[in-house]
């Protein structure tokens, strides 16, 4: 397995407070990671010491497989791109101002690149605007492409749709999801709104109190978030007693609701209601989500 | 540490706050020219040249612009962010640190120029040529060109370590400000004479004598005071414009010694920095 960014017994002390705590996390090559935590959790903290913003207290991090305390990993984060909290931006210059600020920066001679990548997120007719002018998305998108100008391998996005709207949460995702899969960059997402993400990441790292709680693929959340029926009838008290009599697992919800468990045999269901002049009023397949799941570990201590 | 000059240089000449401020040398040097000559004020070019640095042996102009520059232009790094887009990709601290330090230094530099250039342009007709010897004028340019690279040394220490725009902006303000007035008192104090003409009340009457001189500072304290004026910027800048300094060489020295010393500080203490 190949990995962009290892960490290995990471921390980080701020005074008494510890943000991270022998932290260690693994993001493969391609993937698109998104990183879970509730706020305080150490995820910014992390994204900082990987993008050389502050140094490690203890232990260490490799990154392209060079460790954070080699000279060489100054070469290592030249394949790097990061948007962290804030997108960072000159907010007195254009947004082609900006990218071609950054190219210098980078030494690249020529700003042959520009106009793409303003085009790549939708920048292309900001024309003189300056970015201070700009609404938070259009600033977020310039942070991703300032972020893209060197052609990186691996772009670190830390809440990139926060505070966006609808249709800025949507422009954001497929251009993650564009450039996951046709420029091949892995990406380090962390992010609250765990339903956006679970529509974009392959891996996820779930962070509670500087600790890593559980790394996890895409498909190995899918086996462990149960699948369920969610009924609605006209009467749970029946409901309830038919499916006891079919030894099924099942939930009661509210206002004659149900979640059932396992394989159902809704016709046999259906039958065994009508006997009983029970009438199923609504009937869909529910998964449990990415966010039930996460209450469930964090409210559950390690899963390990 | 090229990409990272290129870079600044590029920002700086387009950065709105540069262009006031090289707007506000040259409108400077346009209206002491002309408000010496409205006035019929006997004065030499080189006078001229040296109120880039002082105005009335009290204002230090070069440091007030130098405060507003480099705190503004460095303090955007941190208020905008950028500065992370820097370290991102892998540029190395001290790099960073020195490229801005350079960058303030050029601007200073620049600011200078423009004043001496408008100066010439305008006060060699009006006033006739300069009136120092070669040697003496050379050795003031070049004071003065070092006492702008000490103020980017400072300011730009204060800018990099606060990492706060308009925290820098307003320390960095009360600071030359303070400074002055400490560096303006000095030189006051530095040029009493030591006997002086002494007033006493007798039976009504004001009686003169020569005495002692209460104001004049003497021994290790006239020491010290001088030195803190030869050190300082802003004492630099005060006795250049006043050409009332012992001797103009060492004060390169001492603006060569600030510079090493604020950016090795300002060095040490950024390596270590937490940024946000």
């Amino acid at each position: 397995m190949e990995y962009v960014l290892t960490t290995n017994g990471l921390t980080k002390q701020y005074r008494n407070f510890k943000a991270l705590h022998d932290f260690n996390m693994h993001v493969e090559k391609g993937a698109i990671y998104g990183f879970v935590g509730k706020n305080g959790a150490g995820k910014t903290t992390l994204i900082r010491l990987v993008c050389g913003l502050q140094e490690p207290t203890r232990g260490e991090y490799t990154l392209y497989g060079k460790k954070n305390t080699q000279h060489e990993v100054s070469r290592a984060r030249r394949r790097m791109g990061a948007v962290v909290e804030t997108p960072s931006v000159y907010m007195e210059l254009t947004a082609e101002e900006n990218i071609r600020e950054q190219y210098r920066v980078l030494g690249l001679p020529v700003f042959d690149g520009v106009k793409e990548l303003l085009k790549l997120v939708g920048l292309s007719d900001t024309g003189n605007k300056k970015t201070k002018n700009f609404s938070l998305g259009m600033r977020q998108r310039l942070g991703i492409a300032i972020a893209l100008a060197g052609d990186p391998d691996f772009l670190v996005l830390d809440e990139p749709v926060n505070g966006l709207d609808p249709q800025g949460i949507i422009e954001i995702r497929e251009l993650i999801l564009k450039l996951n899969r046709e420029h091949q960059i892995t990406f380090l997402i962390s992010s609250h709104i765990l339903d956006e993400l679970s529509k974009l990441a392959t891996h996820y790292g779930f962070i509670d109190n500087g600790h890593m709680v559980k790394e996890i693929n895409a498909q190995e959340l899918e086996a462990a978030c149960r699948k369920c029926m969610r009924l609605k009838v006209t009467d749970a008290a029946v409901l309830a007693r038919v499916l006891d009599r079919m030894a099924l697992e099942y939930t009661i919800l509210e206002e004659g609701q149900a979640d059932v468990f396992g394989n159902v045999n809704i016709t046999k269901l259906a039958v065994a209601l009508d006997a009983e002049q029970c009438e199923i009023t609504s009937l869909r397949e529910h998964d449990e989500s990415l966010e039930s799941y996460y209450v469930s570990l964090m409210g559950g201590g390690s899963h390990e | 540490m090229n990409k990272l000059l290129n870079a600044n240089l590029s920002r700086l000449f387009k950065s709105r706050v540069f262009l006031v401020c090289a707007g506000f040398m040259a409108v400077y040097a346009v209206v002491a020219c002309l408000f010496c000559s409205y006035y019929g004020i006997g004065v030499s070019v080189d006078v001229l040249l040296l109120s880039a640095y002082g105005l009335g042996g009290m204002i230090t102009v070069a440091g007030i612009v130098m405060a507003a520059l480099c705190s503004m232009f460095i303090g955007t790094e941190f208020s905008d962010g950028t500065i992370r887009n820097k370290l991102v990709v892998g540029h190395g601290r001290i790099q960073i640190y020195l490229a801005n330090f350079i960058t303030c230094a050029i601007a200073g530099i620049v600011l200078n120029l423009v004043y001496g250039i408008l100066i010439c342009a305008i006060g060699i007709p009006m006033f006739g040529g300069f009136q120092l010897e070669a040697g003496t004028l050379i050795c003031i340019i070049l004071d003065g060109l070092l006492i702008m690279v000490s103020y980017a040394a400072m300011f730009n220490l204060l800018a990099m370590l606060l990492a706060n725009k308009t925290t820098a902006s307003v320390i960095s303000l009360i600071g030359v400000v303070v400074v002055m007035c400490l560096c303006a008192y000095l030189i006051l104090r530095l040029s009493e004479p030591q006997i002086t003409d002494l007033y006493n009340l007798v039976d009504g009457e004001y009686v003169m004598t020569r005495g002692l001189n209460p104001y004049y500072i003497e021994g290790s304290k006239r020491t010290i005071s001088q030195f803190v004026i030869d050190l300082l910027p802003s004492g630099q800048s005060l006795q250049l414009s006043g050409l009332s300094a012992p001797y103009f060489w060492p004060l390169s020295l001492y603006s060569l010694g600030v510079v090493l010393a604020a950016n090795t500080v300002g060095i040490l203490a950024f390596r270590k920095k937490d940024l946000k």
